[in-house]
């Protein structure tokens, strides 16, 4: 079964054909990041006029890349949110037309969901339940994954992603966007100079990043004050240590608590290779299954959103042509 | 030749089937901004349901281009740009203010009108008495400055479109405007204008075609006002 993906939630235009929710035959993605970086970040009017002149354009080499002809599509899956909203609208409009054309059915995925699954696009996936988390430039959340579509919000961020905070708080370092790229390059030459205090929250798996950001804010401020420089790698280190620390912390406490040895990370802030050698570490130590997708696969793309879409609708979900963007959309 | 067009362009939306002197299907349907991407293609559906006609025999798709709501505009020609490309098949489009134009036969000149940001206004004019003759293209005008172009006018005008209270307050004696009926968008002349205008070889491929806003985003002219034009 071919499973053709459209991923348009925020700034990447993305065309996949995923083969049976496992293989890749095509991931072609488009990134509007050169374009938004004047700005700072994501313009939504100018992220949905970008997706609109792209994206029939990556379906046309995507389709002659993989060597398929339309019919041999079988099913269309697509993003349906979280996220901006015109952005959405454009994937939407685009996957329902061509499944009306095409006279195929239409899934629509959530962007979180999808995120997930990234894990799947390999032959040997993950076993449920497992713990997922969920690490994005929208999202820090636990999950508990029962099956493929029975999911339980165990606990998350209470004000900013983390993903969030890496850009807020490169901005503060000057190290521009998108931060959390940025933050790793500088963290490489840093050290641990200083330790941010440890994140507490009244329910044990939520998190928050604002304090962290504040302090940030302080520190640097004291340091100008002071007419003293500013140890940005050390600071961009200490900076991520925290959030990592604090992260996989809560993750195993997760693992413990709902006793499951499979630990599945997704999101754009997965890509982070101190992240990924943190958690490679402790879950060698405590003998814990760890999946993480390549770096291409934990950013936004619509191989993620091809496999979700089949795995769905193997269970019997099915859209049709009132199929709605959903800004807010929860998977819950 | 059959023809699919499309008009998303402003509240009053409509798709129509229309084949050259046979048979024209045409629904109007009020939409917003929330409900523009909801509706089209059940209303789609639900046409060629009717009117027994198939994707596969369109040969020509029309869709007015802009100016108008940005979501519409892009909703709508989404639809008409993957259709094109999955039939292999090319796109007319004409703007929502040609259309206008020529959906009203006047002896003088033509002024289309459709509101933009705040005192600001999509222009273009046209003569259409013998021959369609565009005369200005679409450009963004204040209301001021159109209320003095018509003020010195030495000819019969006519204003078709959305016009704001305030034109309408202060036109001269030779300037009118179209009764409320003829002054939005209808789908059997945008379909006939772009049969028109694809017999005179103006029609594009799928992948080359995008909405005619205007207007740059409100974040880009903020971004020019702080920084200065870009290239
Ligand atoms: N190497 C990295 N280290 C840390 N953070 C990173 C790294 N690479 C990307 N990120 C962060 O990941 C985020 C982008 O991830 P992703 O594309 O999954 O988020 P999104 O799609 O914007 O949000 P969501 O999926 O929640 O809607 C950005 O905030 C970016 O800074
Ligand atoms: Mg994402």
């Amino acid at each position: 079964m071919y499973i053709l993906g459209i991923e348009t939630s925020c700034d990447e235009t993305s065309i996949a054909i995923v083969k049976d929710g496992e293989e890749i035959i095509e991931n072609l993605i488009f990134s509007q990041i050169e374009t938004h970086k004047i700005f700072g970040g994501v313009v939504p009017e100018v992220a949905s006029r970008l997706h609109m002149e792209v994206l029939n354009k990556i379906f046309k080499l995507a389709m002659e890349k993989s060597n398929l002809s339309l019919k041999d599509i079988d099913l269309i899956s697509v993003t349906q949110g979280p996220g901006l909203v015109g952005a959405l609208w454009i994937g939407i409009t685009f996957a329902k037309t061509l499944a009306y054309a095409l006279k195929k059915p239409l899934v629509g995925v959530n962007h979180l969901v999808g995120h997930i699954f990234a894990n799947f696009l390999r032959k040997d996936p993950p076993n449920f339940p497992f713990i997922s988390l969920v690490v994005s430039g929208g999202h820090t959340e636990w999950i508990l994954v029962e099956d493929y579509d029975r999911y339980r919000l165990l606990g998350k961020t209470l004000d900013d992603a983390a993903g969030e905070a890496f850009d807020k708080v490169a901005r503060l370092l000057g190290l521009g966007y998108p931060g959390g790229p940025a933050i790793e390059k500088a963290a490489e030459k840093g050290r641990l100079i200083f330790d941010f205090p440890k994140i507490k929250c009244e329910r044990e798996l939520d998190i928050s990043f604002s304090g962290l950001k504040t302090s940030m804010l302080y520190l640097i401020k004291n340091l100008q004050k002071e007419g003293r420089e500013i140890p940005i790698n050390d600071l961009a280190f200490s900076f991520q240590y925290r959030v990592i620390e604090e992260l996989l912390e809560r993750s195993f406490i997760a693992l413990n608590k709902f006793q499951t040895s499979t630990l599945v990370l997704a999101g754009g802030v997965v890509a982070n290779k101190y992240l990924q050698k943190r958690f490679s570490e402790v879950s060698k130590r405590e003998n814990i299954k760890l999946f993480m997708p390549p770096p291409i696969l934990c950013t936004d793309n619509a191989a993620m959103i091809a496999s979700a879409g089949y795995y769905l609708y193997n269970k019997g979900k099915v859209d049709g042509l009132d199929l709605s963007a959903d800004p807010s959309l929860e998977i819950f | 030749m059959r023809i699919l067009a499309i008009d998303t362009a402003t509240k009053q939306s409509s798709i129509t089937l229309w084949e050259n002197d046979k048979e024209i299907w045409e629904f109007l349907f009020a939409t917003s901004s929330k409900d523009y991407g909801e509706t089209i293609l059940l209303n789609l559906d639900m046409l060629l349901r009717r009117s027994n006609w198939n994707l596969e025999d369109i040969d020509l798709y029309v869709i007015s281009k802009g100016p108008g709501s940005f979501t519409g505009l892009r909703i709508g020609m989404m639809v008409i740009k993957t259709l094109a490309q999955v039939f292999n098949k090319p796109i007319s489009a004409p703007s929502y203010l040609d259309v206008l134009a020529y959906q009203n036969k006047f002896p003088g000149i033509i002024f289309s009108i459709l509101p933009a940001r705040k005192n600001e206004l999509h222009l273009a004019s046209y003569r259409n008495w013998k021959d369609f003759q565009k005369i200005e293209k679409e450009e963004v005008v204040s209301i001021e400055e159109f209320l003095k172009r018509i003020n010195i006018l030495q000819e019969e005008a006519l204003l078709v479109g959305e016009i704001p209270e305030e034109i309408k307050m202060k036109l001269p004696n030779n300037v009118i405007f179209t009764s409320k009926s003829s002054s939005f968008l209808r789908g059997a002349s945008l379909a006939e204008l772009g049969f028109l205008m694809f017999n005179k070889g103006e029609y594009f491929d799928p992948l080359e075609l995008n909405p005619y806003y205007g207007q740059k985003s409100s974040a880009e002219i903020n971004w020019e006002k702080l920084h200065g034009k870009k290239e």
